[in-house]
Protein backbone atom coordinates (compact mmCIF):
# COMPACT_ATOMS: atom_id res chain seq x y z
CA UNK A 1 0.00 0.00 0.00
CA UNK A 2 1.53 3.44 -1.23
CA UNK A 3 1.37 5.99 1.81
CA UNK A 4 2.48 9.93 2.03
CA UNK A 5 6.29 9.18 3.44
CA UNK A 6 6.15 6.73 0.53
CA UNK A 7 5.11 9.36 -1.68
CA UNK A 8 8.15 12.03 -0.30
CA UNK A 9 10.52 9.51 0.02
CA UNK A 10 10.08 8.54 -3.58
CA UNK A 11 10.21 12.47 -4.54
CA UNK A 12 13.21 12.58 -2.37
CA UNK A 13 14.90 10.47 -4.59
CA UNK A 14 13.93 10.77 -7.80
CA UNK A 15 15.11 14.31 -7.26
CA UNK A 16 18.38 13.21 -5.69
CA UNK A 17 18.59 10.88 -9.27
CA UNK A 18 17.99 13.63 -12.01
CA UNK A 19 20.69 16.20 -13.41
CA UNK A 20 19.73 19.05 -15.64
CA UNK A 21 19.49 17.77 -18.90
CA UNK A 22 22.26 18.12 -21.78
CA UNK A 23 22.91 16.87 -25.08
CA UNK A 24 26.15 14.69 -23.17
CA UNK A 25 24.81 12.50 -20.18
CA UNK A 26 26.47 13.57 -16.55
CA UNK A 27 29.55 12.54 -16.04
CA UNK A 28 30.53 12.11 -11.88
CA UNK A 29 33.29 10.89 -9.93
CA UNK A 30 33.33 7.05 -9.00
CA UNK A 31 32.74 8.22 -5.95
CA UNK A 32 29.52 10.35 -6.70
CA UNK A 33 28.37 7.45 -9.31
CA UNK A 34 28.74 4.93 -6.61
CA UNK A 35 26.40 7.07 -4.12
CA UNK A 36 23.84 7.41 -6.94
CA UNK A 37 24.08 4.07 -7.88
CA UNK A 38 23.30 3.10 -4.06
CA UNK A 39 20.30 5.66 -4.39
CA UNK A 40 18.98 4.17 -7.47
CA UNK A 41 19.00 0.58 -6.27
CA UNK A 42 17.18 1.60 -3.34
CA UNK A 43 14.70 3.30 -5.53
CA UNK A 44 13.87 0.48 -7.44
CA UNK A 45 13.80 -1.90 -4.25
CA UNK A 46 11.11 0.55 -3.04
CA UNK A 47 9.28 0.34 -6.15
CA UNK A 48 9.21 -3.31 -5.75
CA UNK A 49 8.43 -2.98 -2.22
CA UNK A 50 5.51 -0.65 -2.61
CA UNK A 51 3.56 -1.77 -6.07
CA UNK A 52 5.12 -5.51 -6.15
CA UNK A 53 6.44 -4.61 -9.75
CA UNK A 54 9.54 -4.83 -11.08
CA UNK A 55 8.87 -2.38 -13.67
CA UNK A 56 11.29 0.62 -14.86
CA UNK A 57 10.07 4.04 -13.80
CA UNK B 1 21.42 -4.41 -11.55
CA UNK B 2 22.04 -2.99 -14.63
CA UNK B 3 22.55 1.08 -14.29
CA UNK B 4 22.31 3.66 -16.91
CA UNK B 5 21.21 7.22 -17.41
CA UNK B 6 17.92 8.00 -19.16
CA UNK B 7 16.32 10.80 -20.43
CA UNK B 8 13.13 11.49 -19.41
CA UNK B 9 10.49 14.34 -18.28
CA UNK B 10 9.82 15.03 -14.56
CA UNK B 11 7.55 17.71 -13.36
CA UNK B 12 8.10 19.00 -17.04
CA UNK B 13 11.55 19.17 -16.93
CA UNK B 14 13.91 17.41 -19.18
CA UNK B 15 16.68 15.73 -16.84
CA UNK B 16 19.15 12.62 -17.06
CA UNK B 17 17.59 10.18 -14.66
CA UNK B 18 19.99 7.32 -13.08
CA UNK B 19 18.12 4.48 -13.23
CA UNK B 20 18.90 0.50 -11.95
CA UNK B 21 16.87 -2.25 -13.34
CA UNK B 22 17.31 -6.15 -12.69
CA UNK B 23 18.49 -7.61 -15.74
CA UNK B 24 19.42 -11.47 -15.69
CA UNK B 25 23.18 -12.36 -16.77
CA UNK B 26 23.03 -15.63 -18.11
CA UNK B 27 26.05 -17.46 -19.64
CA UNK B 28 25.74 -18.85 -23.38
CA UNK B 29 28.42 -21.76 -22.63
CA UNK B 30 26.37 -23.36 -20.15
CA UNK B 31 24.13 -23.99 -22.67
CA UNK B 32 25.45 -23.30 -26.31
CA UNK B 33 23.34 -25.79 -28.07
CA UNK B 34 20.11 -24.48 -27.38
CA UNK B 35 17.74 -23.86 -30.48
CA UNK B 36 14.63 -21.98 -28.64
CA UNK B 37 16.24 -18.60 -29.41
CA UNK B 38 14.58 -17.17 -32.18
CA UNK B 39 13.08 -13.96 -31.43
CA UNK B 40 12.10 -11.71 -34.47
CA UNK B 41 12.71 -8.44 -34.94
CA UNK B 42 12.14 -5.76 -37.17
CA UNK B 43 14.27 -4.21 -39.65
CA UNK B 44 15.66 -0.63 -40.48
CA UNK B 45 13.01 -0.59 -43.79
CA UNK B 46 9.79 -1.44 -41.62
CA UNK B 47 10.60 1.51 -39.35
CA UNK B 48 10.04 3.66 -41.88
CA UNK B 49 7.24 2.34 -43.49
CA UNK B 50 4.83 3.27 -40.22
CA UNK B 51 5.72 6.99 -40.09
CA UNK B 52 5.57 7.36 -44.18
CA UNK B 53 2.32 5.49 -43.69
CA UNK B 54 0.95 7.53 -40.69
CA UNK B 55 2.17 10.79 -43.43
CA UNK B 56 -0.27 9.36 -45.96
CA UNK B 57 -3.18 8.41 -43.60
CA UNK B 58 -3.27 11.24 -41.28
CA UNK B 59 -6.12 12.89 -42.68
CA UNK B 60 -7.96 9.83 -42.58
CA UNK B 61 -8.15 9.71 -38.32
CA UNK B 62 -4.76 7.91 -37.92
CA UNK B 63 -2.28 8.82 -35.23
CA UNK B 64 1.46 7.39 -35.17
CA UNK B 65 2.14 6.17 -31.40
CA UNK B 66 5.18 4.41 -29.25
CA UNK B 67 3.96 2.43 -26.59
CA UNK B 68 6.33 1.81 -23.87
CA UNK B 69 5.26 -1.55 -21.60
CA UNK B 70 7.34 -1.49 -18.57
CA UNK B 71 6.35 -4.46 -17.31
CA UNK B 72 6.82 -6.56 -20.50
CA UNK B 73 9.02 -9.80 -19.30
CA UNK B 74 8.34 -8.88 -16.28
CA UNK B 75 4.38 -10.67 -17.47
CA UNK B 76 6.19 -14.04 -18.39
CA UNK B 77 5.82 -16.88 -15.96
CA UNK B 78 9.58 -18.56 -16.23
CA UNK B 79 9.21 -21.28 -17.93
CA UNK B 80 12.13 -23.11 -15.70
CA UNK B 81 13.32 -23.28 -11.78
CA UNK B 82 15.74 -20.47 -12.61
CA UNK B 83 18.03 -19.13 -9.54
CA UNK B 84 20.12 -15.55 -9.74
CA UNK B 85 22.21 -13.34 -7.54
CA UNK B 86 21.53 -10.34 -6.98
CA UNK B 87 24.07 -7.76 -6.84
CA UNK B 88 23.24 -4.17 -5.47
CA UNK B 89 25.96 -1.21 -5.74
CA UNK B 90 27.37 -1.38 -2.26
CA UNK B 91 28.21 -5.17 -3.10
CA UNK B 92 25.81 -7.01 -1.24
CA UNK B 93 24.44 -9.84 -2.38
CA UNK B 94 20.72 -11.95 -2.27
CA UNK B 95 19.86 -14.71 -3.60
CA UNK B 96 16.25 -14.81 -5.60
CA UNK B 97 14.28 -17.81 -7.40
CA UNK B 98 12.70 -15.68 -10.31
CA UNK B 99 8.87 -16.45 -10.83
CA UNK B 100 9.27 -14.52 -13.64
CA UNK B 101 11.25 -13.87 -16.56
CA UNK B 102 14.32 -10.80 -16.78
CA UNK B 103 15.64 -8.79 -19.63
CA UNK B 104 18.73 -10.89 -20.39
CA UNK B 105 17.69 -14.13 -20.09
CA UNK B 106 18.46 -15.78 -23.52
CA UNK B 107 15.02 -17.05 -24.36
CA UNK B 108 13.55 -13.31 -22.55
CA UNK B 109 12.59 -11.61 -26.36
CA UNK B 110 10.84 -15.01 -28.00
CA UNK B 111 8.75 -16.13 -24.87
CA UNK B 112 7.87 -12.06 -24.43
CA UNK B 113 6.85 -11.96 -28.03
CA UNK B 114 4.75 -15.41 -27.88
CA UNK B 115 3.45 -14.36 -24.90
CA UNK B 116 2.55 -10.55 -26.17
CA UNK B 117 1.31 -11.45 -29.38
CA UNK B 118 -0.93 -14.50 -28.30
CA UNK B 119 -2.35 -11.49 -26.25
CA UNK B 120 -2.90 -9.08 -28.79
CA UNK B 121 -5.03 -12.18 -31.04
CA UNK B 122 -7.29 -13.46 -28.14
CA UNK B 123 -7.81 -9.91 -26.85
CA UNK B 124 -8.30 -7.63 -29.90
CA UNK B 125 -7.91 -10.25 -32.59
CA UNK B 126 -4.77 -8.92 -34.04
CA UNK B 127 -2.84 -11.23 -36.36
CA UNK B 128 0.39 -10.96 -37.42
CA UNK B 129 1.79 -10.73 -41.33
CA UNK B 130 2.66 -14.08 -42.76
CA UNK B 131 5.62 -12.51 -44.59
CA UNK B 132 6.41 -10.48 -41.90
CA UNK B 133 5.26 -11.55 -38.39
CA UNK B 134 6.80 -8.98 -36.29
CA UNK B 135 4.31 -6.65 -38.02
CA UNK B 136 0.72 -7.06 -36.81
CA UNK B 137 -2.57 -5.44 -37.63
CA UNK B 138 -6.05 -5.56 -36.93
CA UNK B 139 -8.86 -7.32 -39.22
CA UNK B 140 -9.99 -3.80 -40.46
CA UNK B 141 -6.64 -2.26 -40.62
CA UNK B 142 -7.18 0.04 -38.27
CA UNK B 143 -4.45 -0.70 -35.99
CA UNK B 144 -1.17 -1.52 -37.54
CA UNK B 145 1.54 -2.51 -35.21
CA UNK B 146 5.34 -3.32 -35.50
CA UNK B 147 6.99 -5.61 -32.94
CA UNK B 148 10.79 -4.68 -31.64
CA UNK B 149 11.20 -6.56 -28.67
CA UNK B 150 9.02 -4.56 -25.78
CA UNK B 151 9.45 -1.55 -28.51
CA UNK B 152 6.04 -0.96 -29.82
CA UNK B 153 5.17 1.36 -32.73
CA UNK B 154 1.75 1.74 -34.25
CA UNK B 155 -0.21 3.40 -36.69
CA UNK B 156 -4.10 3.30 -35.51
CA UNK B 157 -7.25 4.99 -35.78
CA UNK B 158 -7.38 7.34 -32.67
CA UNK B 159 -10.79 6.19 -31.84
CA UNK B 160 -9.74 2.38 -31.61
CA UNK B 161 -6.16 3.88 -29.59
CA UNK B 162 -8.43 5.20 -27.08
CA UNK B 163 -11.21 3.23 -26.81
CA UNK B 164 -10.35 -0.33 -28.00
CA UNK B 165 -6.12 -0.52 -28.02
CA UNK B 166 -5.56 1.75 -24.76
CA UNK B 167 -7.70 -0.35 -22.20
CA UNK B 168 -7.17 -3.39 -22.90
CA UNK B 169 -3.44 -2.65 -22.77
CA UNK B 170 -3.65 -1.67 -19.31
CA UNK B 171 -5.98 -4.04 -18.23
CA UNK B 172 -2.99 -6.12 -18.62
CA UNK B 173 0.22 -4.21 -18.50
CA UNK B 174 2.06 -0.88 -17.28
CA UNK B 175 2.12 1.12 -20.15
CA UNK B 176 3.23 4.60 -21.43
CA UNK B 177 2.40 6.12 -24.48
CA UNK B 178 3.84 8.96 -26.97
CA UNK B 179 1.40 9.78 -29.87
CA UNK B 180 1.79 11.89 -32.66
CA UNK B 181 -1.05 13.44 -34.26
CA UNK B 182 -0.46 17.16 -34.98
CA UNK B 183 2.56 19.49 -35.79
CA UNK B 184 4.60 19.89 -32.47
CA UNK B 185 4.47 16.23 -31.34
CA UNK B 186 6.85 13.84 -30.77
CA UNK B 187 7.51 10.29 -29.91
CA UNK B 188 10.63 8.06 -29.42
CA UNK B 189 10.53 4.31 -30.82
CA UNK B 190 13.75 2.81 -30.78
CA UNK B 191 16.45 5.12 -29.76
CA UNK B 192 15.38 7.42 -31.92
CA UNK B 193 12.89 10.59 -31.78
CA UNK B 194 9.47 11.29 -34.26
CA UNK B 195 8.96 15.21 -34.52
CA UNK B 196 6.28 16.21 -36.43
CA UNK B 197 7.70 19.23 -37.97
CA UNK B 198 5.69 20.19 -40.06
CA UNK B 199 1.67 19.15 -41.61
CA UNK B 200 4.19 17.43 -44.83
CA UNK B 201 7.53 16.71 -42.58
CA UNK B 202 8.05 14.16 -40.04
CA UNK B 203 11.73 13.77 -38.98
CA UNK B 204 13.48 11.08 -37.65
CA UNK B 205 16.89 11.82 -35.18
CA UNK B 206 19.13 9.94 -33.39
CA UNK B 207 19.85 11.18 -29.89
CA UNK B 208 22.70 13.27 -30.22
CA UNK B 209 24.87 11.35 -27.24
CA UNK B 210 24.95 8.09 -29.68
CA UNK B 211 27.22 10.78 -32.15
CA UNK B 212 29.17 11.77 -29.41
CA UNK B 213 30.00 8.32 -28.64
CA UNK B 214 30.75 7.57 -32.13
CA UNK B 215 32.88 10.33 -32.17
CA UNK B 216 34.80 8.95 -28.99
CA UNK B 217 35.27 5.37 -30.24
CA UNK B 218 36.38 7.07 -33.34
CA UNK B 219 38.79 9.41 -31.93
CA UNK B 220 37.54 12.37 -34.29
CA UNK B 221 38.21 15.60 -32.69
CA UNK B 222 35.20 17.74 -32.37
CA UNK B 223 37.32 21.20 -33.03
CA UNK B 224 37.70 20.02 -36.56
CA UNK B 225 36.14 21.71 -39.07
CA UNK B 226 33.46 19.64 -40.89
CA UNK B 227 34.69 19.89 -44.93
CA UNK B 228 32.63 21.31 -47.30
CA UNK B 229 30.64 19.67 -49.71
CA UNK B 230 28.72 20.98 -53.26
CA UNK B 231 25.19 21.74 -52.63
CA UNK B 232 22.98 24.58 -53.63
CA UNK B 233 22.06 26.70 -50.66
CA UNK B 234 18.41 26.84 -51.84
CA UNK B 235 18.52 22.91 -50.52
CA UNK B 236 18.40 23.86 -46.86
CA UNK B 237 15.16 26.43 -47.37
CA UNK B 238 11.72 25.19 -46.94
CA UNK B 239 9.91 24.10 -50.62
CA UNK B 240 7.00 26.01 -50.61
CA UNK B 241 6.32 25.18 -54.27
CA UNK B 242 3.22 23.25 -55.89
CA UNK B 243 3.53 19.47 -55.17
CA UNK B 244 4.00 17.24 -57.98
CA UNK B 245 1.48 15.89 -59.81
CA UNK B 246 0.80 11.79 -60.51
CA UNK B 247 2.75 12.60 -63.96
Amino acid sequence: METKSDDVSDATLLKQLSFPYSTAEPQLSDSELLRIDTLADLFLNLQVENDGSFASY
Amino acid sequence: MVRAWRDKHTDGERVWLRRSRYVAREFAWLSPDRQDLFSLASSVITTRLLPTLFMKWKDNGYVLCSIDVGDAFLMVPQEELTQVTCVDASGATTEFVLGRVLPGQRNGSQVWHDAFSSFLHDELKITPCDAYPCLLRAGNSECVLLLHVDDVLCLVKETYLNNTLVPALRAKHKISLDVVCKEGDELTFLKRKHVMVSPNQLAIQSHPKHLGKLFELLKIKRSLMPKKTPGHPLLDEPDNSKELDAQ
